[in-house]
């Protein structure tokens, strides 16, 4: 079947071809009714996609109606379904290419098709279960608006033109994936988002060649700049409060039908540390807070791999006291402080993904677990010392902290390499690792924007909003 | 691959902060004694006037590189000469930073690490700069590197202000005389020299008209802040025994003690000095492949990195010892060679020729 087949005026054809095209599809319910030869009428329609009551109410009732009163008066044309004014409350299309109403009937339309009508009608009822809107669960916040968005497009643009009410606000609708044919929504504020940034996107989701997106992350892995770098180049939130933000800044917003995610592009290093709250609170807490969730950062990133250094290559750095205190703790562990590094912070991440998989049920038999066996006994038994598990459990907290949980990612993954350099040259290993961390970020661009301005390229106009959040308003009112 | 003023200037500082603050203070202190910031003052006069020229060299054709120009204002084999006797200066000069670098980590941090091992990670770093990133990107890393620097040179001054005995710099200017003073000078003068970047880097520039008072901006920072070093260095430990000390402001640094817990300063600094040292070996790669590739008509410059880098590890592992490298190369190459001949003499004559050549080409 091409797209350019159409239908014949002969309903019994049509309605062996559309068998055909849904052969084996058990959702798809033909419904023809009981009428004379020429007032024949098939209903093709996806079951649960459609609103059937509402369907019989707009559309079945009228029709059986009028062929009664045709009947009665002994009327012998067939149906004309444009001309019946009953049927504009039901949001008619029309078309006689197959594809075109295969493609409704699979989006939840109902297809409509008479005797004597070589087209046909596309009545919208959709309607299929869903999620409700409730609160995001990554990216909740004490203050501040508590929906999130849900698993259909729909509900999620109008969740975006309910706190933007303004024409300005485009929602630009194209379909991706050659199989799944999924509805995808660009949204950006026209004239506050520059026009070569929307164009860039538009571009490159249109040269996306894939069958099937089944979620917003595939969109991302299509668009990113960079391929390979462990680093997120378009941040995600559940918030529709985040995306109307973003939009006002500039940015413009991507929307897949299926996913609670949105994108937003482009995204900047300092964006991984910026909560939806930030806009919320007080701002001078939000300037500590802010702080602090910076050196949280650096401390899970890098840590551990100080603890190593310091302790096997440049023990004359650390306060006397403090050394005296550690090697206390050392005495008689049986392996070299790396790999008890190594090997603890493994466990770590084995008991966060094994938390994150288990029912909650489950879940705190994990952490119990952790915490006894892991902790007491391994410490107990003089297997580890007890400041690498200060030392890990410091960790896993400062790389909760990080706002974003994409941002999190990168510095999981690349405590590993620099836990590596940090056994094999020391603090040298480490800050070998920093130029090359940082010398990436410098390369990485978002979008055509760098990653890690305002600070490089220095921006001084927006540094204050990337590192801060500045008061609103004017003064002294 | 452009550079933006604030990035020019920050790699600038960077390079040029790096390697005054650790190398120029001995030989000032050598020669002067407590008069040794006067020789670092008179040295940084002499880098100024250095960076004025160079500054009017690079306007003669802002568009262009000395690769090219050179050729331009003095004919083709000649030209050819000039940049050889350049390149021979920068090919060696990076191999010895690089050398020097390694052997000062290796002492700070290491006690068995080999050689070779410190330079191939740098290396590695300064390959991965230049070839998945390029000029644009030394420059951001420069943005992070040069302020961090200063903030930091900055830092350890304060917090060395309670051990010092401001009477140890007099007698002032009693028992040295002029010779000396200016003997200590050439030395710092020398580095400051390494202006000539801007011979290379005019054409990526974005603000090429401003470029000259950047550049001289840069040199009056650094001047400031290695006569602060300096006097920072004769106030701890009067003038005699930094003298002998190859690195007295790391010295100085490790003199720093607060509440008997914050201690052992000086590997804090090392690190971010390594930022800095190595924006200016990243540079000092770039301009040697960007300006090979000019020089022998290559069209990809990216391709020549692996050859230079190939260069930088044999001739910087190969010398023996340090003093080979930092005494022998200072005293008989570089300040004996490259300061008069390629920081003056060559580009006054590039600048007396090409400013006849573009009057006599003017109607």
């Amino acid at each position: 079947m091409t797209s350019s087949d159409r239908f014949t005026v002969d309903i019994r054809t049509n309605e062996s071809l559309l068998r055909k095209i849904f052969a084996h599809c058990s959702d798809i319910v033909f419904r023809s009714l009981p009428s004379p030869e020429h007032m024949q009428l098939l209903l093709v329609y996806a079951d649960g996609l459609v609103d059937t009551r509402e369907m019989e109410n707009t559309v079945l009732k009228p029709i059986v109606d009028l062929m009664e009163t045709s009947e009665s008066d002994g009327n012998r044309q067939g149906l004309d379904l444009e001309g019946m004014g009953v049927l504009a409350a039901a949001n008619l299309t029309t078309s006689d290419e197959i594809q075109k109403n295969v493609d409704g009937v699979l989006r939840g339309q109902v297809l409509l098709m008479v005797e004597g009508a070589s087209k046909g009608f596309l009545a919208d009822f959709s309607k299929f279960p869903q999620r409700g809107i409730e609160e995001p669960v990554i990216e909740a916040s004490i203050r501040g608006p508590r929906e999130g968005f849900t698993e259909a497009l729909r509900t999620n643009t109008s969740l975006i033109r309910r706190k933007l009410c303004t024409p300005r606000l485009k929602l630009e609708s194209m379909k991706i994936g050659s199989l799944s044919n999924t509805d995808i929504v660009l949204a950006y504020l026209e004239g506050t988002a520059p026009d070569a940034l929307v164009d860039e996107v538009r571009g490159r989701l249109r040269r996306i060649e894939t069958e099937s997106i089944l979620d917003a992350s595939y969109i991302e892995e299509f668009i990113q700049d960079h391929k390979t770098s462990p680093f997120p180049q378009l941040q995600n939130t559940e918030r529709p409060d985040t995306v109307a933000s973003s939009l006002l800044e500039g940015k413009v917003a991507i929307l897949v039908n299926g996913s609670p995610n949105a994108l937003i592009a482009p995204m900047t290093f300092w964006n991984g540390f910026q909560a939806a709250e930030d806009h919320y609170e007080k701002y001078l807490y939000v300037c500590g807070v802010r702080i602090i969730r910076l050196l949280l950062f650096l401390m899970s990133l890098i840590l551990p791999s100080f603890y190593v250094a310091l302790t096997t290559f440049h023990p004359q750095m650390i306060p006397v006291a403090l050394m005296m205190s550690i090697s206390a703790a050392r005495e008689g562990i049986p392996f070299p402080t790396v790999v008890e590094t190594f090997l603890m912070e493994i466990m770590f991440e084995g008991l966060r993904e094994a938390g994150l998989r288990l029912p909650k049920a489950i879940g705190s038999a994990v952490s119990i677990v952790g915490a006894i066996v892991i902790g007491e006994a391994a410490v107990q038994a003089g297997f580890i010392s007890a400041p690498i598990v200060i030392i890990v459990a410091s960790t896993g907290i400062a790389s909760f902290s990080i706002p974003r949980y994409s941002m999190s990612l990168p510095f999981r993954l690349l405590r590993f390499p620099l836990l590596a350099l940090a056994g094999t040259f020391g603090l040298f290993g480490v800050a070998a690792g920093a130029i090359a961390i940082l010398t990436h970020l410098c390369n990485l661009e978002s979008f055509k924007k760098p990653y890690f301005t305002p600070v490089a390229p220095l921006q001084l106009q927006h540094l204050k909003a990337a590192l801060i959040r500045p008061p609103r308003g004017r003064r002294g009112i | 691959m452009k550079l933006t003023r604030w990035q020019f200037i920050c790699v600038m500082i960077s390079l040029e902060v790096c390697m005054t603050i650790w190398l120029t203070i001995s030989p000032a202190l050598r020669a002067a004694k407590q008069d040794a910031w006067i020789s670092i003052l008179l040295g940084g006069g002499q880098g100024l006037a250095i960076a004025l020229l160079m500054g009017r060299v690079s306007r003669l054709y802002p568009d262009q590189t000395i690769i090219q120009y050179s050729n331009l204002i003095l004919g083709k084999w000649a030209g050819k000469a000039v940049s050889m006797l350049y390149f021979l200066a920068w090919y060696s000069v990076a191999a010895v930073i690089l050398r020097d670098a390694a052997d000062f980590l290796q002492l700070a941090l290491f006690r068995q690490t080999p050689i070779y091992a410190i330079v191939t990670i740098l290396l590695l770093l300064m390959v991965y700069i230049n070839y998945k990133g390029d000029l644009q990107v030394i420059g951001r890393f420069g943005e992070i590197a040069g302020p961090l620097l200063l903030i930091v040179v900055g830092g350890t001054f304060v917090l060395n202000l309670g051990n010092i005995q401001p009477e140890l710099i007099r007698p002032i200017l009693s028992d040295y005389g002029v010779r000396e003073i200016i003997q200590g000078s050439f030395t710092f003068a020398s580095f400051l020299g390494e202006a000539y970047f801007l011979l290379m880097l005019m054409p990526f520039l974005t603000d090429r008209k401003g470029a000259r008072r950047d550049i001289l901006w840069v040199i009056a920072i650094t001047i400031v802040v290695v006569t602060l070093a300096t006097v920072l260095v004769i106030m701890l430990f009067g003038p005699y025994h930094p003298a002998k000390l190859l690195y007295p402001y790391f010295y100085a640094v490790r003199y720093i003690s607060l509440l008997e817990f914050i201690e052992h300063m000086d590997i804090w600094v090392i690190i971010v000095w390594l930022f800095a040292v190595f924006v200016k070996l990243s540079l000092y790669m770039f301009i040697c492949s960007y300006g090979t590739a000019q020089w022998l008509g290559i069209k990809s410059w990216k391709s020549v990195i692996w050859w230079f880098a190939a260069f930088l590890f044999f001739a910087s592992v190969l010398p023996p010892n340090v003093t080979v490298v930092i005494s022998d190369y200072a005293q008989f190459v570089w300040i004996r060679f490259v300061f008069p001949i390629l920081m003056v003499a060559l580009p006054l004559l590039l600048l007396i020729v090409g400013t006849l050549r573009k009057r006599s080409s003017l109607p």
